[in-house]
């Protein structure tokens, strides 16, 4: 081969790495595709009540005391993490209420952006407490605070599937309790590698309705942190 | 001779007419429908757990409860009704939210009184536990019944005491079980006023062991009994069963106290343990799904006209199946004499026991049977009619609730379903696969039939009931 014709291929395999490295760059890893619905729901204000956006903000409260996941209802927040014995919740609600007086995370410029209103409110700090939660008779810990909104009221099913698409996954879950009274038949539809689960309840008033969101806690934080 | 042939002949011909007449007019025949439509049904519930009543005032005015619609602050839960012997079937949404943000039906029972008067006994949950109530009608027969007090806990039955020999008439129970104890205990709540007021006693022993699965049945003399079971642990029980003794104890004194038979009552299948269902993968887990079986073992009814006590309970015995046995006291529950009514050759549990006016013994349950490729569960409803010694059996349905999109694996019928007697007629209902759906589902299926032969004259004079 010519030396010219050396330099020239050499220039254009250069030209051809700068040309297709901004490309490349604008794909999407994996990661970042999975994480996009996460994304948008948790700054969605059709799902979340204002109050939702202050415990988001905390999140990292629910990762430290070990709770992988979260259940957001209209009127509380439950840990994914079940008790057999009340002294054992009251001690996850004890460390947590410790926690609580903390500021809230270093949030990454979007969520910065889309929580600002929420966290310049002036409102009681969110109560944790241990609960027993009727649903399987577990001890669990709770977020509360009297006229708080963390999940919408009235939000449908057909409302999400119409601003997110079809879940990736759906799938029924009987919750039995200790005794015999009539369990729980729950719908889970979910996102974003399911990182995000809307449930529906047939003991709800309403089973169209959406019940709660099982939100994946490290992955949340780790999205709505910006030092993550 | 040609005028003997022809005699002959009009006999015959008479004899096929009067036959075919009989066939025709369906006596004894055993009546189903699905009494789910699209139109009353469009949410495509799954209907679980059914409840049944018959209005002995009106005995074609028939009641059922299922896991249907929830009540909410706006709207009632439903009850299903028909007024003419269960042919058509309406819904009314009369069982109202019983306080704010209290969410249910849970577990639910219905019931009639002497003067045709609907009860229903709620299980309530919401924010602070849970609560039972009893309903009554305060208005006409479909206006918003009424919630009295809060009492109980889990799984609230229900039976009112409407004999006209009863010195307690108008008195109900409602049986329900107390976790708050350390032990589980059988519980009965007791009213004079018609839930206005509820007194709960402790019925069952759990001395030694938990109670579970308290059903009532009230005498014409105004006795009331029950039959609950105490678990006894697991040792040497293949996986699902537990050891149990079912015991029968009795109220002589409106619910006051429970010690008729004893401080524990009397064992129905004497003193040697069962084993019976704790589970909730009754059926083959590997073969489709499955259902939960933990206080679907026991069920109890009293013979209105002598005061025979009947109780059906589950065994797994020298078959290697479970089997619904029945055992029958003639002595208010003293003694008791007891037989198998299944036929030993599947698993078999959620046995429902009713006596109708001439002692004709109705009984319901599910087996399974899962030598195929997916497990089939089949209702039956058995009638004796010489006390529990002889069973003739019917599969009101077999069902495969695989491809039945509301049928949830865990939780498929409830724990146990509806049988009754008004006079000579059983009435029942079961969670079963729908027929006429444009959606194939999980449905509640009515069934009735006379406790009569159809070759007995008195069942073709007897009304439909």
């Amino acid at each position: 081969m010519r030396k010219a014709t050396k330099v020239f291929c050499m220039l254009a395999g250069i030209a051809c790495l700068f040309y297709a490295e901004p490309r490349a760059s604008s794909m999407p890893s994996p990661q970042a595709a999975d994480s996009s619905p996460f994304d948008k729901m948790l700054t969605d204000r059709n799902i979340w009540g204002e109050d939702a956006f202050q415990a988001f903000a905390s999140l990292d409260r629910w990762k430290d005391a070990g709770e992988s996941s979260i259940l957001v209802f209209t009127d509380k927040i439950v840990g994914g993490s079940k008790f057999e014995k009340p002294e054992q919740g009251r001690e996850r609600a004890a460390a947590m209420a410790r926690t609580m007086n903390r500021p809230h995370l270093r949030l990454s410029p979007e969520f910065a952006t889309s929580y600002k209103a929420a966290l310049s409110r002036k409102t009681p700090a969110l109560q944790a407490e241990s609960i027993r939660f009727m649903e399987d008779d577990s001890y669990r810990v709770q977020w509360k605070r009297e006229g708080a909104e963390f999940l919408k009221k009235q939000l449908t099913m057909r409302a999400v599937v119409a601003a997110y698409g079809a879940p990736e996954k759906t799938t029924t879950e009987v919750v039995q309790a200790l005794g015999d009274r009539r369990p729980a038949v729950l719908t889970i539809s979910a996102y974003a590698g399911g990182m995000v689960k809307f449930v529906q309840s047939d003991l709800s008033p309403d089973p169209n309705m959406v019940d709660r969101v099982v939100l994946d806690v490290p992955a949340a934080v780790a999205l709505i942190q910006a030092s993550h | 001779m040609n005028t003997i042939r022809s005699r002959s002949n009009g006999h015959l011909v008479a004899a096929v007419v009067l036959c075919s007449v009989s066939f025709g007019s369906g006596c004894g025949k055993l009546f189903v429908r699905d009494i789910a439509t699209d139109a009353l049904d469009p949410s495509n519930l799954a209907d679980t757990e059914p409840s049944i009543a018959v209005n002995p005032e009106h005995p074609r005015h028939i009641a059922i409860v299922t896991f249907s619609e929830n009540w909410s602050a706006a709207k009632g839960a439903p009850v299903w009704k028909s007024s003419d012997s269960g042919k058509t079937w309406t819904k009314v949404f009369q069982v109202v939210q019983p306080t704010p943000g209290e969410f249910g039906p849970g577990d639910q029972k219905l019931d009639f009184d002497a003067n045709g008067r609907i009860y229903v006994a709620e299980l309530a949950s919401g924010g602070g536990g849970i609560n039972d109530y009893v309903y009554r009608q305060t208005g006409g027969p479909d206006a918003p019944l009424t919630p009295g007090a809060s009492y109980g806990n889990d799984q609230p039955h229900l039976s009112v005491d409407r004999s006209s020999s009863s010195p307690l008439k108008g008195h109900l129970y409602s049986p329900w079980l107390d976790f708050s104890q350390p032990l589980e205990r059988s519980t009965v709540a007791a009213s004079s006023n018609e839930g206005i007021a509820m007194s709960s006693v402790g019925a069952g022993d759990n001395s030694s062991f938990p109670n579970r699965t308290t059903r009532s049945a009230a005498a014409p003399d105004g006795k009331i009994y029950i039959i609950y079971k105490t678990r006894e642990g697991t040792g040497g029980a293949p996986a699902g069963f537990e050891n149990a003794h079912f015991h029968v104890n009795r109220s002589d004194d409106g619910g006051l106290t429970w010690t008729g038979l004893g401080a524990s009552g009397i064992s129905v299948h004497g003193a040697t343990q069962v084993q019976t269902y704790f589970t909730t993968s009754f059926g083959n887990l590997a073969k489709g799904k499955v259902a939960r079986a933990r206080s679907s073992d026991a069920w109890i009814a009293v013979n209105q006209e002598n005061g025979d006590v009947h109780a059906a309970y589950v065994q797994r015995d020298a078959s290697g199946f479970a089997q619904i046995y029945v055992a029958r006291s003639t002595d208010q529950g003293a003694t008791w004499t007891s037989a198998r009514a299944s036929d030993g050759t599947h698993n078999s549990a959620y046995p429902e026991i009713a006596v109708t006016k001439r002692g004709v013994v109705g009984l319901l349950f599910v087996d399974y049977d899962d030598a195929g490729a997916v497990t089939l569960f089949r209702h039956h409803f058995a009638r004796s009619f010489d006390h529990g010694s002889s069973w003739d059996d019917d599969v009101l349905q077999t069902m495969n609730p695989g491809p039945l999109s509301n049928a949830s694996s865990g939780f498929l019928w409830g724990d146990y379903e509806g049988l009754t007697a008004a006079k000579n007629t059983f009435y029942g209902v079961f969670t079963g696969e729908s027929s006429g759906r444009t959606v194939l589902q999980l449905d509640p299926v009515f069934f009735r039939q006379k406790s009569c032969r159809w070759w007995w004259l008195g069942c073709w004079l007897e009304d439909d009931d």
